[in-house]
This record gives C-alpha cells, structure tokens and sequence, in this order.
C-alpha cells in the first residue's frame, strides 16, 4: 500500500511541473533564445526531481517488499514447525483415501476416516482406519496399533509391530420378525466368582428355607400327634425296637420303590381289570412313598425327642409329650443343616459350611429311610413290634392316647 | 512406551466405541452380533503364556499357517458380550476371549451358544502354556503341531474334541483336562509328547486315546465321577493301570492283572510306558487297543 501511494504521489508531481510549463511556452511562442534556454532548464530540473522522486519510491517498495518476504518465510517456518509439534503428540485425522509414501514418517497416530490408507512408509504410532480398508505395503511399517472398522487389514509385506484389529458388524440389530416358539428359561453361567455378599443372601436363603421345611414338617406332625399318636407311637416304637431292621428294609425299599414301581405298572397294565387300578395306582404310588418317608422321618424326630427326655431324666409333664418330642427331633435334625448356612455366610470358613450342609442332608436321608423301613415293618403304625410299656404320664392321660384304658396292664 | 500406551487404549477404545455404537440401541433385548478379528505378528517373541475364556458358543483351536503369533476371530452378541484381546509383550501373556457384560447376571447361555463363534489360530514355533476355560457349546481344538509346554483345558457343560493330529513341536511337561457334565473326546494324546496328563470328569461320556507319536514314558491321572470311560492305547505302548473304583464296571480285555495293577502283555519289552491310575464312582471303564 504505502508504494502505490509513492508512486501516485511521483507521478502527479511530474505531471504538474510539465502541465505548469507547457502553457506559459506556446504562449511566448516569439520569445527570444534566453527564455528558451529558461525553460529547457526548468524542464531538466523537473524531470530530474520527477526521476529522484522515482527512484527513492522503487528503493522504498522494493525494502517493503523483501520485509515482507521475510515475514512470509518466518510465518511459514512456525506453521511447519506446529504441524510437526502436532503429528509428534498427537493425532493426525485425515478424511478420504491417503498414502503415507515410501520414506515418509509418520510421528504420531493417524486415523482416516472414510476412505482408505495406503502405508509404504512408517507410522510411528497407531494406524487407525474407519470405514475403509488399511493396506499394508512392502516396506510399510506400523509401530503402533492398526485398527480397521467397517474394512479389513491388507497385508502385503507390511510390518505392524502391534496389535491388528478388525471390527465388523452385521447391520441393524436383528430383531426376529416373526413369532417364534417360546425359549426355554435361559442358564445362567456364572463366569466371575461368587462375592460375599453372594454368600450371605445364599445363607439367608438356605435359613429361611430350612425354616420353612421345619415349620411344615412340624404341622404335620402336631395333625399326626393329635389325630394318629398310637400309628405314630408304632411306628416310633419300632424305630427304637428294631433299629438294624428298619434301617435294612429302608434301605432296601428305597433301591426298590422305581423297580416296584415299574413292576406295578407292567403287572396292571397286562390285564384288563388292573387298568382301571392303573389309573388310580399311578399317582397314588409317589405319594404313599412320599408320605412313607415323611411319616418315618417324623416317627425318627419322636424317637430323638424321646429318648433325650429319658436321658435329661427330666418327667416334667409340660415338656415331656408327643408335640415336644415330635418339635424337638425336628429342630435336632436340622440343626445341621441350619448351622452349615449360617457358617456358609463367612467367607474364609465357607467350606466347613459346606460340609455341615452336605452332613445334615445325609441326617435327613438316613432317618427318612430308616423311618420309612420302620413304616413297613410296622405296616404304617397299625402292627406295634412289642407291647409298649406303660407309661403313667402319657399313657395315663387321655390327651395323649386314646387307647390308654385299653393298654394299661391291670385294665 | 507406557505413556503411549494409555493414549493408544484410548484412542481403541474410542474408536471400538465408535464402530460399536450404529448398532448398541435396544441391544439388551434384540441381538447385535459382530465380528471382531485380533491378530499380532510375529517379532522376536520367546515364549506366549495363553489364556482363553470363552462362555458360550462354537469354539475353534489350531495351528496358525501364516508367520502369526495369534490371529482370533470371534462373532458375538454386543448386548451380551465383551471380546477381550489383551497382550503384554514384555511378559508374553495373551488373554483372549469374551466377558459378559453383566457381570451379575452373568452369561445367558442359550442366547448366544448357538450363534457365538470363535476361531483361533496360534503360531507354531513359539513355546507356549496353554490355559483354555470353555463353558458351554462345543469345542474343536487341534494342537498338533504347535511348540506346547503344559496345556489346561476346562469345559463346563459342552461337547468337546481335543487332538494332536501330528506331533507336538517339544516335549510337553503336562496336559491337564478337566470336564464337567460333558461329552470330552482327547484323540491322539501321545502326539502331546507329554510327562504327565491328568483329566477329572464329572458327568459325562469321555473317551483318551492316546494314539500317537510316542518318545517318552509318561503317567497319567484319571478321575472320572459318573459316567462312561473309554481308554485307547496304541498296541506297541506299555501299560499299566491302577485302577480305584466304585460300583464301575471294568473291561479290561488285552491286560493282566498282577498284584494290584493291570498290565499290558508287552509291558516289559515296550519302548515307551504308560501308567494310568484310574479313580471312578459309578458308569464303565472300557480298553481299546490302536492298530498301527
């Protein structure tokens, strides 16, 4: 700007002095030679200070110029000098194909987004390509990661020192478009390790519910006690009386019941009159073996109850009848099993808990089937092993035995 | 090199985020399955220390035919899963495998066992241990050929085939397996070149054969829970079986029974021997013989 002015300024200066002399001649057109020579010299002057002026404004632009030269350069410099600051911390993004040629050297990561990259050189850090294919050239080199999503990695002769990964999807989220058949409810598969809090909400739960089975156990008993005692006394009876019996025949039944079962089922099922029974035998048969063996688990409960009483030699009225013998065995045999939870909740003696569940689950098992072999020893309590001895506390108390009167030795 | 490494697990996982995100909505209810494939060349790698993890689904094993250290491809559900490919190479470790996003809830298996898939090829002249904990689905994995120092597979609930179709690259120290309620297959153990093999079973059908390329003595451990046992011995390797059992029944056609083991005929004259103690509760125990 400030040459352009110069110039302008130099020219009009010229252009006045000429335009002031040019007049005032052709109007002395007759003038004599000294006036000539006057104005010869006048123009001289002017065309000299008209050509200084000139020359001191090319001086001036071309100093303006080669400042502004340097200037450019300078600028150029720091670009150069940020843009290599930049790849050597940082990321490099590029959109569309690139190629990074044979020699180039890449500082740090380069991602290219939507299009291909092409490495024939070296990329010090990461390569990362988003929808578009990475190809690896002979002679290219990666020092980093090379990461491809939506492409794939195309290796021909080039280096990756680090980890080649490719991510592909397959469209939309496949949601099914037709109805299907419902799943059956899904496993679960637990890959991480239990927690301990896992550990106390398992414990709670195994107390809570083997709480519940000794509430339901201990109804039915207190019904059995109050509507069935001699049944229930029989059976007990013969639980104490014929220990190795009763146990040898639970044993036995229990390897039995699926034989019989199946005999039953084949035996009726061959002939036409058993097929009507057939019906009726098939639910029934579960449950008489179930209730078998919840009768004879009950009876063993009343044996445990029993003989502790004798042996505290304790003949207090208030405790010693069939409801506390019957609750006390039950709470006795699944002492096992409550203390294997609740030791199972600390993490460090888990395993004792675990065994004290294992051990009351053998209880359990052990006097349900010594209990159900004394329930077919004595036919379900109708066929008492011996005459019972009487009792003037129980048996003298109709509550408790009907049949009392009947039993008492001098009646 | 640490310094970059949290940038460039960053930059990864903004990127792996990136990629995942066009398909992640509604991804807990309806399946978005991807493909994700993991591979590293070989540098001057002296050893790999491998651990596999893999839930559910359809799993592959084998020698790498390309100059990799590993290459893994795996196909799985993103509202599930996880892939996981994590290596240090100052230590050698190679992790790789899947975890379940819901680390609570933990794997719903049948979602995915029936379209997850993995497939993994390993380089054949590093030495390497071997660590592979499947769960369910079923398994193919032929380590023959490979340079295997000790290998440890688990399996939950799964069909499982195991071979050394040719022989491993050096001599191994163990081969350990372990099967839950399974069906497990191990085809061509002697080709393992192994000291010492051990298996624990719990349910299930299994069949050793240990068939193979033979150079060494070595001692098995065999405990099976319930369940069908089915030994392969090739004709020309010494035998000796202890065996502990429980209401098993033992066939043990082609042994003599000596004191309190079973032998083969040529124990005495036999190159290579084998002694195979066997521990098993309940099902069979059955000996074929391997014509060469």
């Amino acid at each position: 700007m400030r040459t352009d002015t110069v110039m302008v300024r130099t020219v009009l200066l010229a252009a006045a002095l000429l335009g002031a002399a040019g007049p005032a001649l052709s109007a002395q057109e007759p003038a004599t030679e000294p006036v000539r020579r006057e104005v010869e010299a006048a123009r001289q002057e002017a065309r000299a200070a008209a050509a200084h002026e000139m020359e001191e404004a090319r001086a001036e632009v071309a100093h303006e110029l080669a400042g502004t030269r340097v200037e450019v350069a300078e600028a150029r410099r720091e670009v150069g000098r940020a843009t290599a600051q930049a790849r050597g911390t940082g990321v490099s993004v590029l959109t569309g194909d690139h190629v990074v040629g044979p020699g180039e050297v890449v500082q740090g990561d380069m991602v290219v987004v939507e299009g291909d990259l092409t490495v024939r050189g070296e990329i010090r850090g990461n390569a990362v390509v988003t929808g578009g294919d990475l190809r690896l050239e002979e002679g290219g080199k990666v020092l980093g990661d090379a990461v491809v999503t939506g492409g794939q990695v195309l290796n021909r002769g080039g280096r990756v020192l680090g980890e080649m990964l490719t991510l592909a999807g397959e469209g939309a989220a496949v949601i099914p478009t037709a109805p299907r058949a419902p799943k059956p409810p899904p496993q679960v598969v637990r890959l991480s390790r239990s927690s301990w809090f896992d550990d106390i909400g398992q414990g709670i739960a195994g107390i809570f519910s083997t709480l519940a089975f000794g509430m339901v156990l201990a109804g039915i008993g207190a019904g059995i006690v109050f509507y069935g005692i001699p049944y229930l006394r029989a059976v007990s009876d013969t639980v104490r009386k014929q220990t190795g019996r009763s146990a040898a025949v639970g044993l036995a039944a229990s390897f039995l019941v699926i034989p019989a079962f199946v005999l039953l089922i084949v035996a009726l099922a061959i002939s036409i009159i058993g097929i009507p029974v057939l019906l009726v035998a098939v639910p029934l048969y579960p449950l008489a073996v179930v209730a078998a063996l919840g009768f004879g688990l009950l009876a063993v409960a009343h044996v445990i109850g029993e003989y502790t009483a004798e042996q505290r030699g304790s003949f207090d009225f208030n405790y010693r009848n069939a409801y506390a013998y019957v609750f006390f065995g039950i709470g006795l045999l699944l002492a096992p099993l409550l203390a294997g939870h609740v030791i199972g909740m600390v993490g460090f003696i888990g395993w004792v808990g675990t065994l004290l569940k294992v051990l009351g689950a053998l209880i359990l098992l052990a006097a349900a089937t010594l209990g159900m072999g004394a329930v077919i020893l004595s036919r379900a309590g109708t066929r008492p092993p011996v005459a019972r001895d009487f009792d003037p506390v129980l048996d003298g108390d109709p509550l408790f035995d009907v049949d009392a009167d009947a039993r008492r030795p001098n009646a | 090199m640490p310094d970059r490494g949290l940038g460039r697990r960053a930059l990864l996982a903004l990127v792996l985020a990136t990629g995942a995100g066009c398909g992640s909505a509604d991804a807990s209810d309806a399946q978005s399955w991807r493909t994700v494939s993991s591979s590293r060349q070989k540098w001057d790698e002296k050893a790999l220390d491998v651990k596999v993890e893999y839930g559910a689904g359809r799993l592959t094993v084998a020698p790498a035919d390309r100059p990799l250290l590993y290459q893994f491809q795996m196909r799985y559900d993103e509202g599930q899963v996880v892939p996981v490919t994590e290596y240090d190479r100052e230590t050698g470790k190679l992790r790789l495998g899947m975890e379940s996003r819901d680390r609570e809830r933990g794997l719903r298996v049948n979602r995915v066992r029936n379209e997850s898939r993995a497939d993994l090829h390993l380089a054949r002249d590093v030495p390497m241990d071997l660590r592979l904990e499947f769960g369910a689905g079923q398994a193919e994995l032929d380590l023959g050929g490979l340079s295997m120092r000790r290998l440890r597979v688990s399996t939950g609930a799964s069909e499982t085939r195991l071979t050394f179709r040719s022989a491993n690259l050096v001599q191994a120290e163990s081969v350990r397996m372990e099967a839950g309620a399974a069906r497990f297959e191990a085809v061509g153990l002697g080709n393992a070149r192994a000291e010492r093999f051990e298996f624990q079973g719990g349910v299930g059908e299994t069949v050793l054969d240990f068939g193979g390329a033979w150079d060494r003595n070595a001692t098995a451990k065999v405990s099976m829970g319930i369940g069908a046992l089915r030994l392969r011995f090739p004709r020309d390797l010494g035998v000796r079986i202890v065996k502990d059992s429980f209401l098993t029944r033992f066939d043990g056609s082609g042994l003599v029974k000596r004191g309190g083991a079973y032998y083969s005929r040529n124990w005495e004259s036999a190159p290579n021997r084998l002694t195979v103690e066997v521990d098993a509760a309940l099902g069979s125990i059955d000996i074929d013989w391997i014509d060469r």
